[in-house]
């Protein structure tokens, strides 16, 4: 016989009914009487019914537990659907950074070129050190 | 002169309509996270009721089944919350736009000797517009293969809806059965003959209705941890209205997904956004 999800869900069922019905009779049990052989007997009937109440409620959940995975397990194809295009998504994000990173190499070249110009046809110090501070840039941004 | 103009004319015209307005679908897709959040404390409960149910019984529950339920339902919930936050990145503008790097470029163009201010202006809105052409494309590519997978994250939230929340709710009934007959035994066992399903803890427990002190006291801490319970299974509407509601975002979403500017896909995402938000501060407040 195959295991359904159908049948987990019955015996699920069946198992936290029974559970109810001994609830019911716990309850019909009425006060604990104060005669000792009374007494004894009422407290094997209320532990053995929540003994009972206890077992059947472990198996329910335990059944609906199994369920909920198994329902889960057959979710693993779109699941896995779902995380291969986030991590596309993740990389094509990734690449707006990296034009960023170009746009930003671009204006370092610019400025280093514009340094040389300057440094060439008007010599000093300031300009040097100006050169020498592009290229720096220039060298950083291309490094990373 | 003229094709200096016209390369900046054209830019400007190209760079505007780059600036796609997303902010519904953005706004919704935070949403999405925080419920995605929301509904991890949902699915600690398989585990968390197992542990409180072993309070009040004899024999205890290893809770193992319940252990893998709550680690499968957080994995999933992980995989969906990465999706609804690449969807909120796909659309937040800054994340397709090199504004900031445009600005650095303007200026290092503008250092170029012999270079009019109108020149600069086209050269620097020429660089403008093949970055924005270029981020723009990407944009609308990444979103629409993001939306591409918008039925599997509905199926995903279906089974949520239709399987946890009925479990949930059998395994939440048995720990109150395990509760009301641990409570009840121990107030039989003190002399007092009290059905406590006959109590209505929302109107308060009133020491007239116990025979004795014991009982009294017994019915209040049941009340306490009936009430607690009974929070959490009405909790439980919230958590499957915001799967519900979750579920209509993505579909409008998609629906949406050759013009997600159109007024009236704002307006349905602006309201789900609201929804979502209600539901998830009473899922948050109960859990």
């Amino acid at each position: 016989m195959t295991i359904t999800s159908e049948n987990l869900d019955s015996a699920a069922d069946l198992c936290s009914n029974a559970a109810d019905a001994a609830l019911t009779k716990l309850i019909e049990l009425g006060a604990r009487p104060a005669d000792a052989n009374a007494a004894a007997t009422w407290d094997a009937q209320d532990s053995l019914l929540k003994n009972k109440i206890s077992t059947l409620n472990n198996l329910s959940s335990s059944i609906s537990a199994q369920i909920v995975s198994n329902a889960l397990d057959q979710q693993w194809p779109n699941l896995n659907t779902l995380s291969a295009v986030t991590a596309s998504a993740q990389v094509d994000i990734q690449k707006i950074a990296d034009i960023n990173q170009a746009m930003a190499t671009l204006a370092s070249i610019i400025n280093f070129g514009v340094s040389v110009i300057t440094m060439a046809t008007q010599p000093s110090v300031a300009n040097s050190e100006s050169l020498a501070t592009s290229f720096k840039n220039m060298a950083g941004i291309l490094q990373n | 002169m003229i094709s200096w103009r016209i390369v900046s004319a054209l830019s400007l015209i190209l760079l505007n309509s780059a600036c796609t307005n997303l902010q519904a679908v953005n706004t919704t897709s935070g949403q999405l996270v925080a419920a995605a959040s929301s509904w991890n404390s949902v699915a600690d409960e398989m585990e968390a009721s197992c542990i409180r149910r072993n309070l009040v019984s004899d024999p205890a529950s290893d809770c193992s089944n319940e252990k893998v339920a709550t680690q499968h339902l957080e994995d999933a919930n992980k995989i969906l919350s990465a999706y609804f936050t690449a969807l909120q990145q796909v659309s937040n503008g800054s994340n397709f736009t090199v504004d900031a790097k445009l600005t650095n470029l303007s200026k290092s163009v503008a250092a170029i000797p012999k270079l009019n201010s109108a020149q600069v202006q086209a050269v620097s809105g020429l660089g403008s517009f093949l970055a924005n052409m270029a981020t723009k494309a990407q944009e609308e590519r990444t979103i629409k293969n993001l939306i591409l997978a918008v039925p599997q994250a509905e199926d995903m939230m279906d089974v949520m809806n239709d399987v946890v929340v009925k479990e949930l709710i059998r395994v939440y009934k048995d720990e109150a059965t395990n509760t009301l007959a641990t409570f009840n035994s121990y107030i039989l066992q003190s002399g007092a003959n009290i059905d406590l399903t006959k109590l209505d803890c929302k109107m308060g427990v009133s020491s007239k209705s116990f025979v004795n002190g014991t009982a009294y006291l017994l019915g209040q801490a049941y009340c306490a941890k009936n009430t607690a319970l009974f929070t959490k299974i009405s909790a439980l509407n919230n958590y499957s209205n915001s799967l519900t509601t979750a579920k209509a975002a993505l579909k409008s979403i998609e629906s949406g997904k050759d013009d997600l500017t159109a007024q009236a896909i704002i307006q349905q995402l602006i309201a789900q956004a609201t929804s979502l938000k209600t539901d998830i501060d009473a899922i948050n407040k109960a859990f």
